[in-house]
């Protein structure tokens, strides 16, 4: 069975990141819906690892109103 | 707050010496000279305890995702600098208390980071079109990338019976191309037919209107 439901691989893991920066709102906003919430994993294709660095990321950035709460 | 014997059982080296951000918004009301004022106060606080600033982004009044105190713009500068892990919450307590200061945030830095401006982090409008053809592009990609499970399979059958795929290769690519010609064909035949008729019931009209 694949990891995700399109069969993507981590775009973060590609790069081999090891931070992922709150400020860069153009890397967050593919993990964030039309809604503002954090795009699960399971549609993302991001490994958990980077999943808990990109989560970290959008609750700092929505903190400093970069991104909104909700829509 | 800290027992100074923490502080001098642990003597500092370069490497030990953190990396912190520290984003603030201020009030976007304010004149350009109280805004400095504020700043000025930050960067004393910093260099008092010890701390380098070795850059500064300033971003300017932007607006805010949300009202934070009535306010939907903000003044947004950003600080990297140096600091005692240990008294970084004095810092904290001093914005705390600021008045001037909407929100403030402080983040440990990783040690390889770079740092980018603004035009690089923020989504400008030649972006999103860019990145509307740029998905469309990455959405073609997949349908051809994401089966490679199922790409590779034929590959290995390949290998036992070549002859019998390249055969019925051939034969869906000579059935797709005969399929397109069809398609071309039947369109501009559809649209003579429609225009034809289309033409001829304007002049109808035109007749009887002169």
């Amino acid at each position: 069975m694949s990891k995700n439901k399109y069969n993507k691989p981590c775009a973060f893991c590609l790069e081999k990141s090891e931070y992922v920066d709150y400020k860069n709102i153009k890397l967050l906003t593919p993990y964030i819906t039309k809604y503002s919430k954090i795009v699960p994993r399971y549609y993302s294709g991001s490994c958990l690892r980077h999943q808990k660095m990109i989560a970290r990321a959008v609750k700092r950035a929505r903190f400093m109103a970069l991104v909104p709460f909700v829509k | 707050m800290v027992p100074k014997t923490v502080e001098n059982s642990t003597p500092q080296t370069p490497d030990e010496i953190s990396r912190y951000e520290l984003m603030v918004i201020l009030f976007p009301d304010m004149s350009d000279t109280d805004t400095e004022k504020e700043l000025n106060e930050i960067r004393k606080h910093i260099k008092d305890a010890g701390g380098e600033i070795y850059h500064e982004d300033i971003w300017n009044i932007r607006d805010l995702a949300y009202t934070i105190k009535k306010q939907d713009k903000g003044y947004y500068v950003i600080f990297y600098f140096t600091y005692d892990p240990i008294k970084i919450k004095d810092l904290e307590k001093g914005l705390f208390l600021n008045q001037k200061v909407l929100r403030h945030l402080v983040v440990k830095s990783p040690k390889d980071y770079v740092i980018k401006p603004l035009s690089e982090l923020e989504i400008t409008e030649e972006d999103r079109k860019k990145t509307r053809m740029e998905r469309e592009e990455e959405a073609k990609k997949k349908k051809y990338g994401a089966p490679r499970k199922t790409v590779k399979k034929p590959e290995k059958e390949v290998k036992e019976t070549e002859e019998k795929e390249s055969k019925k290769e051939l034969k869906k690519e000579v059935k797709k191309e005969v399929k397109k010609e069809i398609k071309k064909e039947e369109k501009p035949a559809m649209d003579i037919s429609d225009l034809d008729s289309k033409l001829n019931s304007i002049l109808e009209d035109s007749d009887l209107k002169l």
